[in-house]
C-alpha cells in the first residue's frame, strides 16, 4: 500500500514537471502525513540544516568549481593535441585520442558533463578538419565523457556515498581500474569499427618522435590536478572534501600561468558554480529529508519482506535491478534518478550481501548509460550544443556501441567483482 | 513588474557572485589548513567547521539564480507534449509546490534559529561558534529564495492577465531543448573568447 | 501512548545491538504493552542536538545519544563528563550516581525529557602514532580530539586538539595528519585504529562518553504511574547495568586486541602499552583543576559548578575553586 502511493505520487509530480527538489520533499511530507502519526514533517528545518552543513557534500561544490575553472583556462586543447600526438597511430586516429582524452579529464573533472563539454569544444575542430565521420566522432566524445563520473574525482560517486554512508575514498579507489578497462573496451571498440569500415576514421597524420616528446609537457597541466587532487587523498594529505579545495587552488594557478584570470573570469566561474552546485544540493536536501521519512515508516523493510516473500535469489533480484536502471535511465535525468532511487534499492542490495563500493560502482556504469541513450541523456545533448549543426541523432547513433560496451562492462563487473574491489582493501 | 523580475534576477546574480566567492574563500581557508598541517605541523583548527557553514549559506543564496537560469531540474516528458494552456497550468503548479515547499522550509528553519537564539547554543567544538550566526545568515538566503519564487509567479500571472503569454512563458517555462543547447554551447565556447 | 518512536545510538557498537534494541523492540512490548519502531543516530542524520531538539516537537519519543552531542544547547551537561575526573570505572559510577538529579533537572529544563539512563562506551583511551612515555610526550603533538573538554584538556598538556570525524581518523593516523586520537578502546579496535597507531595509552583521557537515554515530557507523563516505575526499573535491569558491565568488559577486552593477548573480536593487534603510573593520574587531575574546570566555570553559572562540588567534585575529592 505504502509502496503503491509512494511511487503513483512519485510519478504524478514528476511527470506534471513539479522541479524535481519540490516533489521529493512535497512527497516525504504527503506520505509522512499519510502514514505517521508523528508529526515528522516538523524535522524538516534541523534535517535540512544538519545536511547542508555536511563537511563531505561541500566537496560537490568545489569540484564543480574545479571543472569551471579548468573549463574557462583552455587547458584540454594542449591536452587533446599531445594525445592526438600519441594514439593516432592506433587504427581510428582522432577517435582514440577523444576517449583518451576523456579518461585523462575524467580524472581531474567531477563531472560527465564537464568533461564532454570541454572535449567537443577542442576535438570538434579537429575531427572536421580531418574529414572524420561525425556520427562516431561526436558518439565517441559523449560516451568519452560520461568517464569522468566513474574515474575519481566523482560528484557521482559522492551522492551515492553520501545517500549510503559509504566511504569516498574507497568508493574513488574503486573507480579506477573500471574506469581504465571501460576506456580501453571504448577504444577496442573503435579500432575494430575502424579496421572494418576505415571510411569512419579520417586523413591521416605524420608525427614525428620529437614532436610526440615536445608535446609530453602539455599533460603537465592534467596530471598535476590529478596528484594534487587524488594523489592527496591516497597519501593521506586530506580528505576528498579537502582535496576539492587543493584542486580549485591548483588549477587557478594553472588558469594564472595560462594568463586566462580577469574579473570576468571569476564572475564567470562563479555563476557556472552556483548554477550547477545549488540545483545538486537543493535536489540533495529534498532528497536527504525524503530519505528521513521513508526511513521512519519502514519503506524499505517492508520492501525487503515483499522480495523475501516472493522468493527471489539475490542474482534474480540485482537483475530486475539492472533492467530496472536500463529502462528508467532513458527517460529520466541521471541525479534525480540516482537520489529517488538510492535510498530503496541499495539497503535491498546490501541486505542481500552485495557489497555496498561494489554496487556503487556498478550503478555508476548504468548511470554512464543512462547518460548517452536517447531521448534523455545529458551527454548527447552536450555535444550536440556544442556542435550546433546537424540532427542530434547523429550523435545518438554515434554513442550506441558505446553503450555495448559499457553493458560489456556491467557483465565482467558482475562476473569479476574484484575489478572494482581489489585494491579498496588497502585502504582504511 | 517586469523592472521587478529585472532587478530580483540582477539582484540574484550579485548573490551568486558572493555565494561563489564564499565557496572560494572556503576553499582557500581549506587548502591553508592543509598545508600548514602537513607541512608545519600547525592548525588553525576550525576550517572544516567555518566552510561548512559557508556551503549552507552559499547554497541557499545561490538557489535563486538557479531558478533564473532554470538550472533547477523538471521533467518535461508531459510538458513537451502540451499545447499554451496546459504548459501554462503545468508552470504553476510547478512554482506553486515549489514555493510551498521553500515556505514549509523557511517556516521549519526559522524554528531551528529560533531554537539556537533560546537556548544560546555554541557548537561544541573549539571555535565555539554561537550557532545563531550561520543559521541567520542561512536562513535569510532561504527567505531571498522564497520571495524570487513569488516574483516569478507574480511576473507569470501578470503577464498572462495582461496577455503576453510569450513572455509569461519565458519567465516560467521549462527550459526547452534549444536553449538548453545554447547554453551549453556558451559555457564551452567561452575559453576561446577568453583567449 | 501505545507506540513508541526510539533513536538508539551508532548502531555498530555493543551498546545499540545488545541492548538498547533487544530492550525496545523485544523487552518493552512484551512487558509493558507497547508497540515501537526504532531507527539510529546514523540513519536519521541529525547532527549534534538536533535529535534531541526533535523530541519536544513530537518526531520522537525516546533518544539514546551521546551527552557530549548536545553539550552545545545545554552547557551544563558538560560537567558530566569532564576528561581526567575518574581513571577507573567504578568510581566513574559513583560520579554517575553522584550527578543523576542535578543531570536529569538539566535535561528537563533545556530538553523537556525525562532521564532514563547514563551508560558510558569504552574508555576514552588514547592512540598513537608516534612513541610515548607517558603524558610528557604528548608535547606539540596533534591529537584528534572531539568535543571542547577533551580539546582543552588536551591544549593544557601541550598538544594540539584537532577536530575531524570518526571515519576520517584512522586514514589521518597512517599517514601522520594527526599523531594521535582519542576514543573508545573497543571501537577504535573495531575502526582499525590499530593497524595505523603503535601505542595505546590505556588512562581515559577522554572521559567516558556517556550515552543518556531520555524520553519526551510528554509521553512520559502520558504513561500511567505504575507504567512509569516499571519501564524505569526494567531500564535500571536490562539496560543500565547490564551497560555498564558491558563496558567494563570491552574496556579491557579493547586494550587487549590491541596489545596482541586475547581477543574474543578478532585478530589481536601489535600496540605497545604504555604502563600508567599513579604520577600520571594525579597530572592528569592537576590539568582538570587548573584548565578544564575554571574553563567549564566560564560557560556555566556558578550554582551549576557548587552543584558540581557538591556531588562529582565530593566523590572525587576535587573541588573547583
Ligand atoms: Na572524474
Ligand atoms: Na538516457
Amino acid at each position: 500500500m505504502i509502496v503503491a502511493v509512494t511511487l503513483f505520487l512519485l510519478l504524478l509530480l514528476l511527470v506534471l514537471s513539479v522541479p524535481v527538489a519540490a516533489a521529493l520533499s512535497f512527497l516525504g511530507l504527503s506520505i509522512g502525513k499519510i502514514f505517521s502519526d508523528y508529526p515528522l514533517y516538523r524535522a524538516m528545518g534541523e534535517i535540512t540544516w544538519s545536511a547542508s552543513t555536511d563537511f563531505l557534500l561541500l566537496s560537490i561544490p568545489l569540484f564543480v568549481m574545479l571543472g569551471e575553472i579548468l573549463l574557462r583556462a583552455g587547458i584540454a586543447e594542449k591536452t587533446y593535441n599531445a594525445l592526438n600526438n600519441w594514439l593516432s597511430w592506433l587504427p581510428g586516429g582522432l577517435l582514440q585520442a577523444n576517449i583518451g582524452t576523456s579518461a585523462l579529464f575524467a580524472a581531474t573533472s567531477g563531472s560527465s558533463v564537464a568533461t564532454a563539454a570541454t572535449i567537443t569544444t577542442v576535438a570538434l575542430p579537429q575531427g572536421r578538419r580531418f574529414h572524420y565521420s561525425e556520427k562516431l566522432f561526436t558518439g565517441s566524445i559523449a560516451a568519452g565523457g560520461t568517464l569522468g563520473i566513474l574515474i575519481p574525482p566523482s560528484i557521482n560517486l559522492i551522492v551515492y556515498g553520501f545517500l549510503t554512508n559509504t566511504s569516498i575514498p574507497r568508493l574513488f579507489l574503486a573507480g579506477i581500474v573500471p574506469g581504465i578497462l571501460l576506456a580501453m573496451l571504448f577504444m577496442l571498440c573503435l579500432s575494430i569499427a575502424c579496421l572494418i569500415n576505415p571510411s569512419l576514421s579520417g586523413g591521416k597524420q605524420e608525427i614525428t618522435w620529437r614532436q610526440r616528446f615536445i608535446c609530453l609537457q602539455d599533460l603537465i597541466p592534467v596530471l598535476i590536478i590529478f596528484v594534487v587532487v587524488i594523489g592527496s587523498i591516497y597519501a593521506g594529505l586530506a580528505t576528498p572534501t579537502e582535496s576539492a579545495a587543493l584542486g580549485v587552488l591548483a588549477s587557478l594557478a594553472l588558469a594564472l600561468r595560462y594568463k586566462a584570470v580577469s574579473i570576468d573570469f571569476f564572475k564567470q566561474v562563479f555563476e557556472g558554480t552556483i548554477r550547477t552546485s545549488s540545483m545538486i544540493m537543493l535536489i540533495l536536501i529534498s532528497a536527504n529529508f525524503l530519505n528521513f521519512i521513508l526511513d521512519s515508516i519502514g519503506l524499505a523493510e517492508m520492501l525487503n519482506h515483499f522480495i523475501a516473500n516472493l522468493g527471489a535469489s539475490p542474482l534474480q533480484t540485482l537483475l530486475v535491478v539492472i533492467l530496472l536502471y536500463i529502462v528508467l535511465g532513458f527517460f529520466v535525468e541521471t541525479l534525480s534518478l540516482m537520489v529517488i532511487t538510492i535510498p530503496i534499492i541499495a539497503p535491498i542490495l546490501i541486505s542481500m550481501g552485495y557489497d555496498p563500493i561494489w554496487f556503487g560502482i556498478l550503478l555508476i556504469l548504468l548511470i554512464e548509460m543512462a547518460l548517452i541513450t536517447p531521448p534523455v541523456g545529458l551527454n548527447l545533448y552536450v555535444v550536440q550544443g556544442v556542435r550546433r549543426t546537424g540532427s542530434i541523432t547523429d550523435v545518438m547513433i554515434g554513442a550506441a556501441p558505446f553503450v555495448f560496451m559499457i553493458g560489456i562492462m556491467i557483465i565482467l563487473l558482475i562476473l569479476f567483482p574484484e575489478i572494482a574491489l581489489y585494491f579498496t582493501q588497502f585502504v582504511n | 513588474m517586469i523592472r521587478l523580475l529585472d532587478k530580483s534576477e540582477k539582484l540574484s546574480q550579485v548573490a551568486a557572485w558572493c555565494s561563489g566567492l564564499l565557496l572560494f574563500l572556503a576553499s582557500v581557508m581549506i587548502a591553508i589548513e592543509v598545508v600548514l598541517r602537513k607541512a608545519f605541523a600547525f592548525s588553525i583548527g576550525g576550517a572544516d567547521e567555518l566552510s561548512s557553514y559557508a556551503l549552507a549559506i552559499s547554497c541557499t543564496w545561490g538557489f535563486s539564480y538557479a531558478l533564473f537560469r532554470k538550472s533547477h531540474i523538471r521533467i518535461d516528458v508531459l510538458y513537451s507534449k502540451m499545447p499554451g494552456t496546459g504548459r501554462a497550468i503545468l508552470d504553476l503548479l510547478a512554482y506553486g509546490l515549489l514555493a510551498v515547499y521553500i515556505v514549509t522550509l523557511s517556516y521549519f528553519g526559522f524554528l531551528v534559529l529560533k531554537t539556537s537564539v533560546i537556548k544560546h547554543s555554541v557548537a561544541n567544538t573549539p571555535l565555539a561558534t554561537p550557532m545563531w550566526i550561520p543559521q541567520m545568515l542561512w536562513l535569510l538566503g532561504l527567505f531571498w529564495f522564497g520571495l524570487m519564487i513569488f516574483v516569478i509567479l507574480g511576473t507569470t500571472c501578470y503577464c498572462r492577465f495582461r496577455g503576453n503569454r510569450e513572455l509569461a512563458e519565458k519567465v516560467a517555462g521549462i527550459s526547452t531543448l534549444d536553449e538548453e543547447i545554447q547554453e551549453t554551447a556558451d559555457v564551452a565556447i567561452t575559453p576561446e573568447q577568453n583567449r | 501512548p501505545d507506540n513508541l518512536r526510539v533513536v538508539g545510538s551508532w548502531s555498530s557498537l555493543t551498546l545499540f545491538k545488545n541492548f538498547e534494541k533487544p530492550f525496545w523492540t523485544e523487552t518493552v512490548p512484551q512487558e509493558l504493552g507497547i508497540e515501537t519502531s526504532m531507527t539510529s543516530l546514523g540513519q536519521v542524520k541529525l547532527k549534534g542536538p538536533a535529535v534531541v531538539r526533535q523530541m519536544d516537537m513530537g518526531v520522537f519519543d525516546v533518544v539514546h545519544t551521546v551527552a557530549d552531542y548536545i553539550v552545545s544547547d545545554s552547557p551544563d551537561i558538560a560537567g558530566l563528563d569532564l576528561p581526567g575526573v575518574t581513571t577507573d570505572i567504578a568510581t566513574a559510577k559513583k560520579t554517575v550516581d553522584a550527578y543523576r538529579a542535578a543531570l536529569a533537572e538539566y535535561l528537563a529544563k533545556d530538553f523537556n525529557v525525562k532521564l532514563l539512563s547514563v551508560v558510558p562506551y569504552p574508555a576514552q583511551v588514547l592512540f598513537s602514532r608516534e612513541e610515548i612515555g607517558g603524558l610528557d610526550d604528548l608535547k606539540g603533538m596533534k591529537i584528534r580530539a572531539s568535543g571542547w573538554t577533551t580539546s582543552e584538556f588536551v591544549t593544557a598538556l601541550g598538544a594540539t586538539g584537532v577536530t575531524m570525524s570518526f571515519s576520517e581518523v584512522p586514514q589521518s593516523l597512517q599517514r601522520g595528519v594527526v599523531d594521535g586520537a582519542i576514543t573508545g578502546s573497543l571501537s577504535g579496535y573495531s575502526a582499525g585504529w590499530g593497524e595505523v597507531s603503535k601505542y595505546i595509552y590505556p588512562l581515559p583521557v577522554g572521559g567516558w562518553d556517556y550515552v543518556i537515554g531520555v524520553m519526551s515530557m510528554n509521553t512520559w507523563e502520558k504513561l500511567s504511574k505504575e507504567q512509569q516505575d516499571k519501564l524505569q526499573a526494567l531500564i535500571t535491569d536490562k539496560l543500565e547495568t547490564p551497560g555498564w558491565a558491558v563496558t567494563e568488559k570491552e574496556t579491557l577486552e579493547g586494550v587487549a586486541c590491541l596489545t596482541g593477548k586475547e581477543c574474543p573480536h578478532g585478530e589481536p593487534q601489535n600496540l605497545t602499552e604504555v604502563p600508567v603510573t599513579d604520577e600520571a593520574r594525579k597530572k592528569v587531575q592537576e590539568v582538570l583543576v587548573d584548565s578544564v574546570l575554571p574553563a567549564l566555570a566560564e560557560k556555566v553559572s556558578p550554582d551549576t559548578i557548587a552543584t558540581w562540588n557538591d556531588t562529582i567534585g565530593k566523590v572525587v575529592g576535587i573541588q573547583s575553586k
